[in-house]
């Protein structure tokens, strides 16, 4: 009986039905979403810096009608990397054991390419899970010259040695006049006896000891402004679910590319 | 002012396809309000670089659908008249309802933020347009393949020309996507951020794409019913597109000098 329930639940997921079901309920979610995000863009904001389990303990649950969207999202994207990964695992294991291993040369590659786009969603989502539930964050840690911190719940200390202000060079936005867009931050990490120079920049984040900073905001913004002290703020962050992330986008692409370029080579479309 | 003008070439381009058989001289229409609007955007750019500007989404797609307009059936019409093509005046509809709205819902006031002046914002953005711009164009010619005045074959090559279109657009939605979250991670440091809806209206039109590419595989759907699927895509593709770079209603010359 146990079995029986077992292989019907994995009929169930296996059912490309259930994958358009699943899309369609998404794109209403999301769709929903983008209505509930209008003027409410600071309920979601501090999930960066909390975590997924924090936010939802406390600013969901402080505000369940503007967030209920977000809520239906986790289990759909639960369930379709589930249907995912049962209906890949299906015809991949179909296409190993059975005839479709005659196909010709085009065709096959076509198959893998799709294949390889379907595990590389299911990474995708774990990746994501893994972001939002298994990561450390301390956010916006003031830094300034001279004054060295250390990275909480490790040895690692970290020194601001110098800023360099980059400005806006052109003429073209007037509010951005005289004001400095980026800075160089020059930094100096110790850990004992070990020491790493490093630069940090807007989007440009540091990577150490398995630790990741990120600018989020620098002092002064313009040269000769109201406030000439010399501080950075940015977020450390222990995240292991962006490598997989990454490694998912880049397979993604790579199938396809090969989708596109093999579905021109292949003569007998799958039904384009 | 000069939006205007753009509006005004290409509502006079519609216009003659629609009721007056010169070719020429409605191909000539869209071009002078395609150079107008193209150099508008592309000054705009200019304006805001290294930064990406702000609720330029809309102004950029009604470029790209002026480029695919002449390229597709600017010369064609010549040929063929505009019967053969059913999807041009379709698209030509389109794309003054689109310039029209960036003329009298303009938002283009915002000054960019800084975290945009990274190589990925920008990737994110035109790709972006490319995309939503193919897309559209691929729920034009499925419309066109649902008028009841077609034959089957010429149904069946609009209906493939449509996926064809969508496959592309899906391709490029997929690199704006990645895109925008390469950049989210070396900005903000996690790859999504809920709270940026132009985050949330993309990954929603790829869900849907996504879904209309499985859609193919499910044999028990009829062509007519994929059309329609993919018409539903473009007005959803075209709303996403335009609702959130609108803004309040203005008259063109209102509050100028």
């Amino acid at each position: 009986m146990p079995i029986q329930l077992v292989v019907r639940t994995y009929q169930f997921f296996c059912s490309i039905k259930l994958t358009v079901t699943l899309l369609l309920l998404l794109v209403a979610d999301l769709s929903l979403g983008y209505i509930c995000l209008q003027g409410k863009v600071s309920l979601f904001q501090p999930m960066n810096e909390v975590g997924l389990s924090q936010w939802l303990l406390t600013y969901a649950r402080s505000q369940p009608l503007d967030s209920a969207w977000f809520l239906l999202l986790l289990p759909l994207l639960s369930l379709l990397g589930i249907n995912t990964l049962c209906c890949t695992g299906e015809k991949l294991y179909h296409l190993v054991r059975s005839q479709h291993t005659r196909l010709p040369a085009n065709r096959l590659w076509l198959t893998l390419s799709i294949h390889l786009m379907h595990l590389a969603m299911v990474l995708l989502l774990a990746g994501y899970l893994t972001s939002y539930t298994l990561s450390t964050i301390y956010p916006s840690i003031t830094l300034t010259p001279g004054l060295p911190l250390t990275v909480p719940g490790s040895s690692l200390q970290v020194e601001l040695l110098e800023m360099q202000m980059i400005p806006y060079s052109r003429n073209r936005l007037i509010p951005f006049l005289g004001r400095n867009i980026d800075v160089n931050a020059h930094l100096l990490f110790k850990d004992g006896k070990e020491q790493v120079h490093a630069t940090l920049a807007m989007n440009r984040p540091v990577h150490i000891h398995g630790f990741s900073f990120f600018l989020q905001r620098f002092n002064p913004t313009r040269a000769g402004g109201m406030s000439p002290s010399q501080y950075i703020i940015f977020d450390i962050r222990r995240d292991p679910g962006v490598l997989p992330t990454f490694i998912a986008m880049g397979a993604f692409l790579t199938g396809l590319f090969g989708y596109l370029f093999f579905r021109h080579r292949t003569r007998k479309r799958l039904e384009l | 002012m000069i939006e205007t003008c753009s509006l005004a070439a290409y509502t006079a381009g519609f216009f003659i396809a629609l009721c007056w058989p010169r070719p020429f001289l409605s191909t000539l229409c869209i071009g002078i309000g395609t150079a107008i609007n193209f150099a508008v955007v592309l000054d705009r750019y200019n304006g805001a670089w290294p930064m990406m500007p702000m609720h330029f989404g809309i102004a950029g797609l009604s470029v790209v659908l002026s480029f695919i307009w002449i390229c597709n059936y600017g010369t064609i019409n010549r040929q063929n008249g505009l019967r053969q093509q059913p999807e041009s005046p379709i698209l030509l509809g389109i794309i003054v309802l689109v310039v029209a709205a960036t003329v009298f819902f303009p938002k283009d006031f915002y000054v960019p933020f800084l975290r945009s002046n990274v190589i990925w914002s920008h990737v994110f953005l035109l790709a972006g347009i490319v995309a939503k711009s193919f897309l559209v164009h691929g729920g034009v010619k499925a419309f066109a393949a649902l008028q009841g005045t077609q034959k089957k074959p010429k149904i069946a090559a609009l209906f493939n020309s449509a996926t064809n279109w969508i496959v592309y657009g899906y391709g490029l939605l997929t690199v704006s996507l990645f895109s925008g979250e390469l950049w989210c991670y070396l900005g903000w440091g996690t790859p999504v951020v809920w709270h940026d809806a132009a985050l949330t209206t993309v990954l929603s039109l790829w869900l849907y794409w996504t879904c209309f590419l499985h859609l193919l595989f499910i044999r028990s759907w009829s062509q007519k019913q994929r059309s329609r699927f993919v018409v539903a895509g473009a007005v959803l593709v075209l709303f996403f597109a335009c609702h959130p770079d609108m803004g309040p209603f203005r008259l063109p010359f209102q509050g100028q000098g």
